[in-house]
């Protein structure tokens, strides 16, 4: 918009995140750096089982001789592997329920609008309309503090613990599927995840089982100077279902913080996974001082037959964001979806997409991806279609869509398309779009102020990828979306 | 893919003695390769192509075919050594070449053994000129099409490590026609183009593969108005291999970019493509567009594309896309209701597909598609 | 009382001047066309009434019910009643037009302090007004111009001034895309939005659609001035000369 400035465009800076502030208790906090000792540690502290130790262990060996990747389309100084903490713990016992909880970090999560009673319906909707409850686990730093509707969901057969609880209750089942479809070697950040993870939750779906509510997570970092290393596994066993939530928030802080997850996704025959993500971590000031780091590897597998995995994720948070959610299509007539937005404001950065291998025969996969870069910052698409050898027919359709706000914003597309199938299909469209002048204009006539039509516009871009977030889900993701445009426009 | 070994080919290049063009400054050009310019492991730009034999310090093209006579007029010059081109080479060569992004040329100018030059005097029509082998290794050929000219550039190569360079003056007109034979060598092209205000490129280019053979080709818009046409066709088959790196660089301002490929591809071919489209900051008001097309009719051949968009300004029009697939069945099925046998019918529909992006007689014919 | 007064403005873009002091007064109850040849400045003078950014103005006033409006935004504009059909409305993907006609119906019940329309007022006003149009109501959840033929975007303008009522509204080439059967129903729909409070600017290049809206005013722009103003017989008048008569003036 040429002529007064206050109103250009140009102006987008400024956000207002609710969530960045602390909560002030004690903490059992590990000093910085890491060696052996450390993933003793914490493997020690979890009382956890020789294979277990001994598996940290040869990924942390294995962590030692990688080296870490520089391909993306982001930029951040070298990060020092030893000025972190690598624990970090509300002092004193592990509380056996949601009432020994520390009552500073019961209100953390009033604060964010996250619900651990069980009565209470999911935040970001209004208080008198009826939603069907959502079982969460609340991970806050380094550790699970409590999971609600644990006993309607063992009822159904449903187990939804923190990971530390699976590994000494369900020993098995996590020695099967743990690094099942994210090798602890599989790439730099997996395998230090791997060394040092301390919890996060375990989702197991029994046969023909249909989980009766949305399961969630929500994931908090509090301390200064620690990473959050959670692992989180979800298994559907034959016909089951699941549709799983998770939400991260952090403080404010001038500081750059490491967010280093493994997600890992198993649906066998005629299972059905929808996992997804509204990823709100502090973004950095805007100036891009501070901020977390996003570097986590998810991944899911369609082992069974007409298995299907569904990633839907809305990332507005970060300072940097580095995740392909992937989905590899084993099963034949198994299906991987992957739908996503991703805005950068300020300084933020995003390298983001996905990956869907086709193994099996007559394996489909679909992918969506918006992208909204807005001030300076810059939003990349990065994906891979991989029809393999015994992929018959298989078929991939893609469409990214970049939206830019601002003249000093980049946006990137770099989607890789590998077919050796004569008889597989892999359509892929792209296009680059800004909020117009003439569309601004428009709604301006009609009376409806700039800020309020960016926003607009930017849901409207969006539909594609909002229609398939639950409910309570898209309206917050809406939300959110306002929020980190504000001042999108002067 | 393999390792280039980097120390062995600078030792190599530090060693060769130019007998060709010895007045040529070499020492920027060699620093650029011992400043890391030659690949590195999982190298992007040779995810898909072992760059190994293009970089063999004893790299030789053993398949070139014959090398035919240029023809010679007043608005063009052949050969690289009269001193009247001397200052024309001096000028232009490497400036539409970015040798950090292309060590192939770089060692291509190290090494020149043969070259020639082109250059269209201002507001000169000339018609066409034609342009086969050469009697080199490392040829080097630059087109200069001067301000408000006009030429059609008719290329044929094989084998070779063969640079072409290409500055549309403003308001110039260049029509490039390249056709690629099939090869059993290792065969490196760049095309590299620098276009000027108003000026104007287009390049149809059709090819076929060899035991290895890679185009890079690189295209800067350096002026409001400026366009580039790019289309090409490939066909692949038995064990010929294809690569084609293409990176469109929109340097300034309202300039117009249009890219159309399609391969088929049969056999145990590998094509690989890569196309790119760059908008730096403050090339507003670009119009930009990408396809490539794929069919793959074959369960032993490999298909790899990627084409990218890189974009630093906001205020641009922009669009990609890629399909990787095979022909249509009901395609196939009306055909063969109407009594065309299944082969004649794969054989009308691939023609109908490299069609649309193959507009000249002679590329039909090398593409053994003509009607 | 005059709704929308224009006194000796002038416009330029760059440093190219567009209009050359324009006058207008428009009184409530009264249809206002003006015509003239392609270029002649008259979609400048509507934008700028609107309020767009693009132009600069360099001197004279425009006022709205006895108010300057030029230092006003868009939106203010459109809150104290400005409406502005575009001649070529722009596409808002992934916006249905019924999300995008609420958002605007809520800012101006906001700016004017009144409380917002319930849903299902709306809905129920959204529905007339279409049908008022010959619009199926499914017309209404698409998105905003998106993919609409040229004639359903020109209705989709009209149904917008319906719902908003306006006090004055400025129809930019509001007939040009439109057959004949889909011209009637537009005018039908602008002549029974018309009435003694409020006031229709109609600006046009033919005479076509002042054969079904009788203008009270004709004012005929050449190179950025008013050159001529009269009744509906002026309009007649030029669709048989044309307009190079009038420059040779």
């Amino acid at each position: 918009m040429a002529g007064t400035d206050n109103n250009s465009l140009d102006g987008l800076v400024g956000r207002d995140y609710a969530a960045g502030f602390v909560t002030d208790i004690e903490a059992d906090t590990l000093p910085p750096g890491l060696d052996e000792d450390v993933v003793r540690f914490i493997s020690a502290r979890k009382d956890e089982p020789e294979w277990l130790t001994q598996w940290r262990l040869d990924a942390y060996h294995g962590w030692l001789e990688m080296i870490e990747p520089s391909w993306g389309q982001v930029q951040f100084p070298a990060i020092d592997y030893q000025s972190i903490s690598y624990y970090s713990a509300p002092s004193g016992d592990q509380p056996k329920t949601l009432d020994d909880v520390d009552p500073e970090i019961l209100a953390t999560y009033e604060k964010l609008g996250i619900p651990l009673h069980e009565q209470a319906a999911l935040a970001g909707v209004a208080e008198t309309q009826q939603r069907p409850p959502v079982a969460v686990d609340a991970v806050f730093d380094s550790v699970s503090i409590g999971t609600t509707f644990k006993e309607t969901l063992r009822e159904a057969g449903v187990i939804f613990c923190s990971f530390t609880e699976a590994v000494h209750d369900y020993p098995d089942l996590v020695r099967k599927y743990l690094g099942s479809v994210v090798p602890r070697g599989d790439n730099f950040f997996a395998a230090l995840n791997s060394a040092v993870f301390s919890d996060g939750s375990f989702v197991y779906v029994p046969e023909n089982t249909r989980c009766p509510m949305e399961l969630s997570t929500y994931f908090r970092i509090n301390e200064r100077n620690t990473g959050q290393f959670e692992r989180t596994l979800i298994i559907a066993e034959r016909g089951a279902y699941v549709s799983y939530l998770e939400g991260c928030t952090a403080p404010m802080r001038d500081e750059n913080q490491l967010h280093a997850a493994v997600v890992e996704l198993i649906a066998l025959d005629d299972a059905e996974i929808k996992y997804s993500t509204v990823q709100n971590w502090y973004p950095g000031d805007e100036d891009g001082r501070g901020g977390i780091y996003n570097f986590v590897t998810k991944r899911g597998a369609c082992r069974g037959d007409r298995s299907k995995i569904s990633w839907t994720q809305v990332e507005t948070g970060s300072a940097i964001t580095w995740k392909y959610p992937s989905v590899v299509l084993r099963g034949d007539d198994s299906v991987g979806e992957f739908y996503s937005v991703a805005l950068t404001n300020n300084h933020q950065q995003a390298d983001t997409g996905t990956k869907m291998v086709h193994l099996g025969k007559n394996t489909r996969s679909t992918i969506i991806s918006k992208g909204i870069s807005a001030g300076q910052s810059s939003n990349a698409y990065r994906g891979l279609v991989r029809m393999n050898p015994g992929a018959e027919k298989a078929r991939n359709y893609t469409q990214c869509d970049s939206l830019l706000i601002g003249e000093k914003c980049a946006a990137h597309t770099f989607p890789y398309i590998e077919s050796r199938r004569p008889d597989g299909i892999v359509e892929h469209e792209a296009t680059t779009s800004r909020v117009s002048d003439d569309q601004l204009f428009l709604c301006r006539q009609r009376g409806i102020d700039p800020e309020k039509a960016v926003s607009m516009i930017v849901n409207g871009f969006c539909k594609d990828v909002f229609r398939e977030l639950p409910m309570e889900f898209a309206v917050e993701a809406g939300k959110l979306l306002e929020v980190s445009l504000e001042g999108a426009v002067g | 893919m393999g390792l280039v070994d980097a120390a062995s080919v600078i030792e190599t290049l530090e060693a060769f003695e130019p007998r060709y063009l010895p007045w040529l400054d070499r020492h920027d050009t060699l620093a650029v390769l011992k400043d890391g310019a030659l690949p590195r492991p999982n190298s992007e730009a040779w995810k898909y192509t072992d760059p190994v034999p293009f970089f063999d310090p004893q790299y030789d093209v053993s398949d070139r075919g014959d090398t035919t006579p240029i023809p010679t007029t007043p608005s063009h010059t052949v050969g690289f050594e009269s001193d009247t081109v001397r200052k024309l080479v001096t000028t232009y060569i490497n400036q539409a070449v970015d040798q950090r992004r292309y060590p192939l040329a770089a060692i291509n100018y190290l090494k020149i053994d043969c070259g020639v030059v082109i250059h269209v005097q201002p507001g000169d029509k000339t018609e066409s000129i034609e342009l086969g082998e050469l009697d080199g290794q490392f040829q080097r050929v630059l087109v200069i099409v001067e301000a408000e000219a006009r030429l059609e550039l008719i290329e044929t190569t094989t084998g070779s490590n063969r640079i072409v360079e290409c500055f549309v003056a403003p308001g110039a007109k260049l029509r490039h026609r390249r056709l690629q034979p099939p090869g059993t060598g290792v065969d490196y092209n760049l095309v590299a183009i620098n276009i000027a205000e108003n000026g104007s490129y287009s390049l149809s280019q059709y090819s076929t593969g060899a035991r290895l053979r890679r185009n890079d080709i690189s295209v800067n818009i350096l002026g409001n108005g400026a366009e580039a046409e790019l289309t090409g066709a490939w066909q692949l088959n038995e064990a010929l291999h294809l690569d084609n790196q293409i990176s469109v660089n929109h340097m300034f301002a309202g300039g117009t970019s249009r890219q159309h490929f399609r391969g088929n591809v049969d056999d145990r071919a590998k094509s690989i493509f890569n196309g790119r489209i760059y908008i730096a900051p403050n090339a507003q008001q670009t119009n930009a567009t990408l396809t490539n097309r794929n069919l793959v009719v074959s369960s032993e051949a490999e298909v790899y594309t990627k084409p990218e968009l890189e974009i630093y300004a906001n205020d641009v029009v922009c669009s990609h896309g890629a399909t990787v697939g095979q022909l249509d069945t009901d395609a196939l099925f009306y055909f063969q209701s109407r009594g065309i046998g299944e082969a004649d019918a794969r054989a009308i529909l691939i023609r109908g597909f490299l069609n649309e992006v193959v507009s000249h007689a002679d590329g039909r014919t090398l593409l053994g598609i003509e009607t | 009382m005059n709704l929308l007064e224009i006194s000796d403005l002038a416009v330029s873009v760059g440093n190219q001047p567009i209009l050359r002091g324009i006058d207008l007064n428009v009184c409530a109850g009264e249809v206002h066309a003006i015509m003239g040849p392609n270029g002649s400045g008259k979609s400048t003078l509507a934008n700028v009434i609107a309020g767009r950014e693009d132009y600069q103005i360099d001197r004279g006033r425009i006022a709205l019910e006895g108010q300057e409006i030029t230092t006003l935004s868009p939106e203010e504009r459109a809150h104290r009643g400005l409406f502005l059909a575009f001649q070529y409305p722009i596409e808002i993907p992934g916006v249905s037009n019924m999300e995008f006609l609420k958002a605007a119906v809520d800012s101006h019940a906001r700016a004017a302090g009144d409380p917002e329309i319930t849903a299902v007022d709306f809905m129920q006003m959204a529905r007339s007004a279409a049908e008022q149009l010959g619009l199926n109501p499914e017309f209404l959840k698409r998105g905003v111009n998106e993919g609409f033929s040229g004639g359903e975007k020109k209705r989709n303008e009209i149904l917008q001034m319906l719902i908003l009522k306006p006090k004055v509204s400025i129809l930019d080439e509001t007939d040009s895309g439109l057959d004949i059967d889909a011209l009637r129903i537009v005018a039908n729909g602008i002549s029974a939005f018309t009435n003694t409070i409020n006031a229709v600017v109609l600006v046009t290049h033919y005479q076509r659609l002042l054969d079904h809206i009788e203008p009270d005013f004709v004012h005929v722009i050449a190179n950025g001035s008013i050159v001529r103003s009269g009744d509906h017989s002026l309009a007649l008048e030029l669709e048989e000369k044309g307009y190079s008569w009038l420059e040779n003036d």
